[in-house]
């Protein structure tokens, strides 16, 4: 199984935390809805601020070990090094894409720094931080995948694979 | 730029391998740029597309279905299912769809039943001579049950993006699950019957108590879709609220009853969790920052007066679509799919008298099918990985199983009140 780099991986354990998170939240709220029939309005937008956050934070580790959902069947049926160049450029593209991202969502977060959160009041620079982060890794990861994909292009191993031990 | 350049960049950054969810997002961004839109609405949209109480049944029952998976429940279904079916004419290609039904009311997922059983049903099968490309095509015929039978992560998806009630869409797959297991497994029984050498009855006939103590020792496990289904028709809990419960469910179940469920098994179905949430739930993202570009642009109104052009007929629209979505679900994901097609066809078709809830059921059986059929069949890829059998050999022998499929589709289809009847009961 490939393993993301370590930033990537860190992420990856926050949004870990962040899933169990969920679990507790939900499961404490059904419990005080049931034995007290209250509710509270901060356990719904604090699951939902965990699970914003675990999509963004976990995305750099899954772009890197490649579980991102693709079409692959059109390119697979190129030659190989066509193939590498086409993977290369989606790579770049990946990148950039990423990079854009990171810098909307710190516009964002700017547009909004006095805003606060409707239940919880939470800052919200504080809700959106688990997608700036994300982002910002994510072009990161991008960019290393990109380089690497750029490598291939120009080294592939004597036995056809290349530097992620694809064919 | 108009709607008709944003799908073509979409399609061509599709083509070159950028994954899915960028495409999409990319497409938003070309259209954001061009059109000089404020630079932070791209993040403002795709945070805002996921920030949604009903989606977060998505990663519970997700985590569910893994939990389940390495609970050591698989086994004790498995082996009810084979005592009170293997001695019906096609032994266990019948125990194969039965344990596929059992299993489908704990995971949402058509893949996580083929991960979680499929192992377990292709040894049993080879073992009493079935051959193995045959015993991998029944498993992914039956694991099409899973994502239409409650819990559902492509119905509840499907919920998400059409504004509809995900509780009622899970009531509504009970029935038509249900009838897409009884059309397998009369297709089993003709076959077996023509076929005895091929497909053999269980050589083993259950002792006195076996089947009492089978019961017994499975009643746990059976208690997950049945708390699962009481809580949704009561509607005492939210589906994100039931997920939340069959999830506790399943870790009890794994360390109390079953006692297999160790620390390292529970945190590997966190890591599969997180990362095939988050992999579904960045599509859904990216989706909210691509319909922004295709509604400023008016491309459903624009798709909904094309198809109504063609006919207004309810019927005929429903037919269109299914072959529409029978070809998207050959070279697309399921759960890509949804988000990207599903936006665009449910105006037109609501607009046209198809009820959302029915139309739900039909989209998503639709995409099962597209699982089962290549380039992009991911269920036979997955197989073909488990039961170490080509892929070629396991298309060609799925092709009968798509007999009683395409079937069911075609009366879930013409018979609105099958889906219809148990959400319209509550």
């Amino acid at each position: 199984m490939k393993q993301p780099n370590v930033i990537s991986r860190i992420l990856e354990y926050v949004s870990a935390i962040g899933l169990l998170g969920i679990v507790v939240i939900l499961l404490f709220q059904l419990m005080v809805r049931t034995l007290s029939f209250g509710s509270f309005s901060w356990t719904d937008e604090l699951a939902r601020y965990l699970m914003i956050s675990m999509v963004f934070l976990a995305a750099p580790a899954v772009l890197e070990v490649d579980e991102h959902i693709k079409v692959e069947f059109f390119v697979d049926r190129l030659p190989p090094v066509v193939k590498d160049v086409i993977i290369a450029v989606s790579a770049i593209l990946v990148a950039a894409f990423a990079a854009f991202l990171a810098y909307s969502s710190i516009n964002l977060m700017t547009n909004l720094s006095s805003s606060r959160t409707p239940a919880l009041r939470m800052p919200m620079p504080l809700f959106l931080a688990g997608a700036v982060i994300g982002s910002a890794a994510l072009a990161l990861a991008g960019c290393l995948k990109a380089y690497s994909r750029i490598c291939d292009v120009f080294v592939r191993n004597p036995d056809g694979r290349d530097s992620e031990g694809d064919l | 730029m108009t709607g008709t350049t944003v799908i073509i960049i979409f399609l061509v950054l599709l083509v070159i391998r950028v994954p899915l969810a960028f495409s999409m997002a990319m497409a938003g961004i070309a259209y954001v740029v061009v059109d000089g839109l404020p630079i932070s609405i791209s993040a403002q949209r795709m945070i805002n597309a996921i920030n949604s109480f009903p989606l977060l049944a998505v990663p519970l029952f997700i985590f569910a279905g893994h939990v389940f998976n390495v609970a050591g429940v698989t086994n004790s279904i498995f082996r009810l299912a084979r005592l009170f079916l293997g001695r019906q004419p096609g032994g266990m290609a019948q125990v194969n769809v039965g344990a596929s039904l059992v299993f489908s009311g704990m995971s949402g997922a058509a893949l996580a039943d083929i991960g979680g059983l499929g192992n377990i049903e292709i040894r049993a099968m080879t073992d009493q001579g079935y051959r193995k490309s045959v015993s991998a095509a029944i498993t992914v015929a039956s694991a099409t049950i899973g994502p239409i039978f409650p819990p559902s992560i492509p119905l509840i998806i499907y919920a998400v993006v059409a504004s509809a009630s995900s509780l009622q869409l899970l009531l509504a797959g009970i029935v038509p699950a249900l009838l897409l297991t009884a059309f397998l497994m009369v297709q089993l029984f003709f076959i077996a019957r023509r076929n005895p050498k091929d497909y053999p009855v269980d050589p083993i006939s259950p002792q006195r108590g076996d089947r009492r103590r089978a019961f017994v020792s499975a009643l746990p496990a059976l208690f997950a879709p049945v708390l699962l289904i009481s809580g949704l028709l009561v509607g005492a809990f939210s589906p994100t609220e039931i997920a939340a419960v069959t999830l506790f469910y399943a870790i009890i179940l794994g360390v109390f009853v079953y006692r297999e469920l160790t620390l390292a098994k529970f945190m590997s179905a966190v890591a599969l969790t997180v990362r095939t949430t988050s992999s579904i739930l960045i599509i859904a993202s990216a989706s909210g920052l691509f319909s922004l570009a295709l509604t400023f642009e008016g491309v459903p109104q624009q798709l909904s007066s094309a198809l109504l052009g063609i006919s207004d007929n309810r019927l005929v629209l429903l037919l269109l679509v299914n072959v529409l979505l029978l070809i998207v679900g050959m070279f697309m994901d399921t759960i890509a799919a949804l988000l990207v097609v599903v936006p665009l066809l449910v105006p037109p078709l609501v607009t046209a008298g198809v009820d959302p809830i029915h139309l739900g059921v039909v989209v998503v059986l639709n995409l099962m099918i597209g699982l089962l059929t290549p380039p992009v069949g991911m269920s036979l890829y997955l197989i073909s990985d488990i039961a170490k059998v080509k892929v070629e050999e396991v298309v060609k022998e799925v092709i009968p199983f798509l007999i009683p499929l395409f079937l069911a589709l075609i009366v879930l289809t013409l018979v609105p009140e099958i889906s219809l009847w148990l959400p319209g009961l509550f």
